[in-house]
């Protein structure tokens, strides 16, 4: 795994742009990722490459690592983002299951009029949910959607690590930096992680064939890879 | 995808599928919290009184409560009016194309569209995807990358911007 010693060096100081600009992050990144050409690349080296401009072999360098690189980094595979994702839906289970019993156990039975037949009124015994269940049902998603955006936008895209890919060892960075994704992004990835469920789940079908093991429209709109630690 | 044709500045058909899907996200999430609060779906039996006094029977067929969409698809289709139709309109860019950096524009002028011929374009958008959406499908074939009808009739194009 001599290949992943970028992602050694990196784990030194993770938080150190978590709340940085793009920009900010891809200047201090630019070192470990030439770094990690060098020593990947070392061996396998031209001497035609040492005599070219100092920018052109650095930039040529690069590409040759990331195609090098890109093949053997530990990516995390199709199941265990599918276990870090259902941890991340456990609290999700819970406050909602607990607002949908609150709200069955409010609902309201009464005779209500629902039409008339030759002057007769129709009642029916109608069950409805009371305004309090609905109420607690509403608060409860949007605790539901705070909690998801924390924790899958912002700690994910700060930290690389949501709660269940904390607990399972897995980070998300920046393909090209190798850094966290920030904020933004991370906000972005979560909103289009629903388009990739809502395509058929073919968005989120996509890792188990695709060669970085991304997501069809939000890993790869962000430029997310995700890794083993 | 980028095949050097003169459309490789339109954006592409994933991130034109991308954007539309977070502009429909709030629609959706709307559109369910409003049913909740002003649909009133119920559920019940019929009942029947006979008698003197009159006593409640129960006899067959289980009806469901009126379900009232109205206010719903409403409040549904003023979001979608002010983003993708004003929002879009003036600027360009729905909270979608803002947030993923995309932006529409005239596909002779690279003006914006303005708000009608913007409001026009979601509403044809809906025709797009009422034709089992092989509409919004277009993009992946089309030279231009437009989609079938709205692109197409209100002579717009997707670009980065």
């Amino acid at each position: 795994m001599c290949q992943a010693c970028p992602m050694t060096t990196d784990e030194q100081e993770p938080l150190e742009n978590a709340n940085g600009t793009n920009e900010a992050s891809e200047d201090a990144v630019a070192e470990p990722v030439e770094d990690a050409a060098e020593q990947a690349a070392g061996p396998n080296e031209d001497p035609i490459d040492e005599g070219q401009g100092e920018s052109n072999s650095a930039a040529a360098t690069q590409t040759a690592t990331k195609k090098q690189v890109s093949s053997s980094l530990p990516y995390v595979s199709w199941g265990g983002r599918v276990l870090a994702y259902l941890i991340d839906v456990v609290p999700v289970l819970i406050v909602g299951s607990i607002a949908n019993l609150i709200a069955r156990a409010t609902e309201t039975t009464s005779l209500e009029v629902i039409g008339r037949n030759g002057g007769q009124d129709i009642t029916a015994e109608v069950t409805r949910t009371s305004a309090a269940g609905i109420a607690i049902e509403v608060l409860a998603v949007i605790a539901i959607l705070l909690y998801w955006f924390w924790n899958k936008g912002y700690r994910e895209g700060t930290t690389g690590k949501s709660i269940g890919k904390q607990v399972l060892g897995f980070t998300t960075v920046d393909e090209t930096t190798r850094r966290s994704l920030g904020a933004k992004n991370g906000c972005i990835r979560v909103l289009l992680l629903f388009v990739d469920f809502f395509i058929c789940y073919i968005g989120v079908l996509w890792p188990l064939w695709d060669v970085k093991k991304q997501t069809f429209l939000s890993d790869r709109f962000t430029n997310a890879i995700v890794l083993r630690d | 995808m980028n095949s050097g044709t003169s459309a490789s500045d339109n954006a592409p058909w994933p991130w034109r599928m991308a954007t539309t899907g977070i502009d429909y996200l709030p629609v959706f999430f709307v559109f369910w919290l409003s049913s909740m609060i002003f649909g009133r779906p119920g559920q019940g039996m019929v009942v029947e009184h006979y008698g003197d006094p009159p006593r409640p029977y129960y006899v067959a067929g289980e009806v469901a409560g009126s379900v009232n969409l109205l206010i719903p698809i409403v409040l549904a289709s003023i979001i979608c009016l002010v983003n993708k139709g004003w929002l879009e309109g003036t600027t360009g860019q729905s909270v979608g194309k803002m947030l993923l950096g995309y932006r529409t524009q005239d596909m002779n002028t690279g003006e914006v569209l303005g708000p009608a011929r913007a409001s026009i374009r979601w509403i044809l958008l809906n025709i797009d995807i009422a034709i089992c959406l092989v509409g919004i499908l277009w993009p992946i074939w089309d030279l231009k990358r437009q989609t079938l009808v709205s692109d197409r009739l209100t002579q717009s194009v997707v670009v980065k911007s």
